[in-house]
């Protein structure tokens, strides 16, 4: 690519660069799998028996957010930055899953995703489905009421 | 593949990647620096996660570009550093694209996302129309279109800065 107007911007980028050690992410990403399975550790305390399902941090808020972990993932944690008009937590969920990628579809590991506290915020609980729980069992694993159907 | 392999295929994939990632995700991110910085940061966690599979894919490059590209984290992270009283965290601050003429980094910041995304890969991860388009979920037409349209939007400015530059008033 020899356009002028594209070297320009090339080489005005690679005047940037990016410092952080290996070390450090390796380190970071070591921890935030620590977390995962102490939250997955906490699962059993619920008295429910199932395989390979996951709870979000639990984070209650108010207006129109709701409870939030730092990232998307369908094995821990959940964000969903704002409720989007017209559609549940559960498919801003699993949209916003799909197009950041990290959506890891049937069947290698489907999953559902529900909420509790309904249409006033609150946290999101991740299932892998159909093997793990329903939803009612979910909720219930967190304590928390199972969402209104719309 | 033990834990020692692991870290030495993530670290020599890291070494050998993150500065054209991170450019590139830069360029995307319209020169917010510190947005650039968490998602490529949170990208690579991922990848050291998944890294006994991402290790067999054909361009893991392209999987934490756009595992990066696609992060909405940066806000929560900001938004917490505004909170905690973070100087490095204000909007100011997050604009920051040290090095880059910041009327360049104006021009870039003008385009469409879009049209960003595909001049990250196209320009600097070197990827072919193919690579991009399979990186960012699009058509390859829609790639060649995004970056016509780029070019188109940056030529007349580029040349204008020039002339100011040569020939100032």
């Amino acid at each position: 690519m020899n356009d002028p107007v594209l070297a320009e911007l090339k080489e005005a980028f690679e005047r940037v660069s990016y410092n952080r050690p290996a070390s450090t992410v390796v380190a970071r990403a070591k921890r935030r799998r620590h977390r995962r399975r102490m939250i997955l550790g906490a699962v059993p305390a619920f008295g429910l028996v199932a395989w390979g399902y996951s709870v979000t941090q639990r984070e209650i808020t108010s207006g129109n957010q709701l409870g939030c972990a730092e990232s998307y993932s369908q094995h821990g944690n959940m964000t969903v930055s704002e409720k989007v008009p017209g559609e549940t937590p559960e498919e801003t969920c699993t949209r916003l899953m799909t197009e950041t990628g990290q959506w890891e579809g049937p069947p290698t590991n489907p999953v559902q995703c529900v909420t509790h506290y309904g249409r006033d915020g609150g946290g999101l609980l991740v299932v892998p489905a159909p093997e793990g729980l329903d939803q009612e069992e979910a909720c219930s694993a967190i304590g928390a009421a199972v969402p209104p159907e719309d | 593949m033990d834990d020692n392999e692991k870290v030495a295929g993530f670290t020599a994939f890291y070494e050998g990647s993150k500065q054209k990632v991170f450019r590139a995700v830069l360029l995307a991110r319209a020169g917010d620096r510190q947005a650039a910085e968490d998602a490529v940061a949170d990208a690579y966690e991922r990848a050291y996660l998944r890294w006994e599979k991402l290790a067999e894919h054909p361009n893991p490059t392209a999987w934490v570009i756009r595992t990066a590209m696609n992060q909405r984290i940066s806000m929560w992270r900001r938004q917490r550093r505004v909170e905690l009283g973070d100087p490095e965290a204000g909007p100011a601050a997050a604009r920051t694209a040290d090095f880059i003429d910041p009327a360049l980094m104006e021009m870039v910041r003008a385009l469409p996302r879009g049209q960003r995304e595909v001049l990250a890969l196209r320009v600097l991860l070197d990827f072919s129309t193919e690579q991009t388009a399979d990186a960012l979920g699009i058509k390859q037409g829609t790639v060649k279109a995004q970056l016509h349209r780029a070019l188109q939007a940056l030529r007349p400015q580029v040349a204008a800065q020039e002339f100011e530059e040569v020939c100032p008033s």
